[in-house]
């Protein structure tokens, strides 16, 4: 699995999540906690010159815990993981 | 040369050089700025591409458009790296001659600039006399327009040819502005915004913006559209001129390897030099510009801009050492200059100092019983490295706090 590559001794950098995801890739389940609403979901394309570029979906999703949670799916793996803005 | 009427007040020259940076990024090769070719987008964040040669903009490509959306207009669109400090250093010989036949300019951009032509009719033989001058004390001729406010002259100077200006009058500028495309409010930072969603509204004449109504058009675009409004009746600000002082800079070639500590080292030097330049009369530093001749090819250019005016060799350090992570590859030659002085010796702070220096040995004294409690590791230092990064982990690092 490739991981996201972050520099060493960056802040906040993305932890593996398991989030289950509904037919068009929003999620609906993070950390095995029911997702209220999706607020927001934008697109990350960064560093094409980059020997590991970024490009990621973003979604921001209140649980229904009341949680305000960032996660993003890496578009390269598809795997999951939760950002901390 | 084309005179529709007489001008009786003040009037201002605008003197255009198309495509003045892609030119200099290019050498001014013919062969090159005959194909599609685009100066490469350069920095962090969304990456819009810088100026456009004719052919790429036949085929729809503009500068400041998005690098993928450029490549949807023109596939065989070629980019070359952008020249920032060539391109200052040709803007500023070009500004030196303007100055030489005592024209002092209002600067909107390089390839653009302005002044008050009717100051120095006197001088010149009246408002033609004026007009050769400035197109004569350039290498390459520009396009020249004269106008009686700053956007009726860029109009003018838009439709110019190379060697013939354009006049516009006092008493026709309304209704020649008012034929003119609203894409010449893209010239004006303030308006440029305006002009695509103009576009998408079938507003293509500056006549049309004005018949749309104030109140519609503040109500529909805010101050852009009043300002854009403004312009196109005929109204503009006062220029705002300045004057091109010897750049006082320094630079050092690199060694092949560019490890941090290195440029940290250089970086060092190129301090101790300017501080020590005899033009610098004791003032301190408002705004530096660090620079660098990149490995490949092209050059870098970051603008600091010093919290406050100072002279202090470790806090101006300080200062450059998070523009210096920028730097977006190997470079063969780092270079620092002074953009603006500050007031002489601004440090006498003495009260400030005073508990700037009780709160460092405080903050030492705390550290020394960290490190001591919990080891070498145990402090970090937060360092702000891509503040524009998408990615947050890429914002900021950390590193150890040596004492």
């Amino acid at each position: 699995m490739r991981r996201p590559v972050s520099p060493p001794g960056a802040i906040g950098a993305p932890q593996p999540v398991r989030v289950q995801a509904d037919a068009r890739g929003k999620p609906i389940v993070v950390a095995g906690v029911q997702v209220e609403s999706v607020n927001r979901d934008w697109l990350n394309r960064f560093g094409w010159w980059r020997e590991h570029p970024l490009r990621r979906r973003y979604y921001e999703v209140i649980t229904v815990t009341g949680q305000r949670v960032v996660v993003f799916r890496d578009m390269f793996t598809g795997r999951w993981f939760r950002q901390r803005a | 040369m084309r005179r529709r009427g007489e001008s009786r007040g003040p009037w201002i020259v605008c003197v255009h050089i198309p495509r003045f940076e892609l030119r200099v990024a290019t050498g001014g090769s013919r062969e090159l700025l005959g194909r599609a070719v685009a100066i490469a987008p350069s920095g962090t964040g969304v990456l819009p591409i810088g100026e456009v040669s004719a052919s790429a903009q036949a085929q729809g490509v503009r500068a400041g458009m998005a690098l993928g959306e450029a490549l949807g207009h023109c596939r065989e669109l070629e980019l070359i790296p952008g020249d920032p400090v060539k391109v200052e250093r040709a803007w500023n010989g070009v500004v030196r001659s303007l100055e030489g036949i005592g024209a002092l300019s209002e600067l909107a951009r390089p390839g653009l600039a302005y002044f008050v032509g009717s100051g120095l009719e006197g001088i010149h033989g009246g408002r033609d006399g004026v007009i050769a001058a400035a197109g004569k004390a350039l290498r390459r001729p520009p396009r020249i327009g004269a106008g009686p406010t700053r956007f009726a002259s860029l109009a003018a100077a838009l439709e110019a040819r190379s060697r013939r200006a354009k006049v516009v009058g006092d008493r026709e500028a309304r209704r020649y502005l008012a034929a003119q495309p609203v894409s010449v409010l893209r010239y004006r930072p303030e308006t440029e915004p305006l002009v695509p969603a103009l576009e998408r509204l079938g507003v293509r004449t500056l006549g049309g913006l004005v018949e749309l109504g104030a109140s519609a058009v503040a109500d529909r675009f805010g101050e852009p559209g009043r300002v854009a409004r403004q312009l196109a009746l005929g109204h503009d600000t006062p220029l705002r001129v300045c004057r091109v002082e010897d750049r006082v800079e320094e630079s050092m070639e690199l060694a092949d390897a560019n490890s941090g500590l290195l440029l940290q080292r250089t970086l060092g030097v190129l301090v101790d030099r300017l501080l020590a330049r005899p033009e610098r009369r004791g003032r301190t530093f408002r705004a530096l510009i660090l620079s660098a001749c990149l490995v490949e090819r092209g050059t870098w250019r970051e603008h600091v801009v010093l919290r406050e005016a100072i002279a202090n060799r470790q806090r101006i350090l300080d200062a450059l050492t998070a523009p210096l992570g920028l730097l977006p590859a190997p470079a063969v030659t780092l270079g620092l200059a002074v953009e603006q002085f500050g007031p002489a010796i601004a440090d006498q702070t003495t009260l400030l100092d005073g508990e700037r220096a009780a709160r460092d040995r405080r903050r030492r004294e705390a550290v020394s019983q960290v490190h001591a409690l919990a080891g070498p590791h145990a402090l970090f230092r937060v360092l702000v490295v891509e503040p524009d990064s998408p990615a947050p982990e890429h914002r900021t690092i950390t590193t150890p706090w040596a004492r």
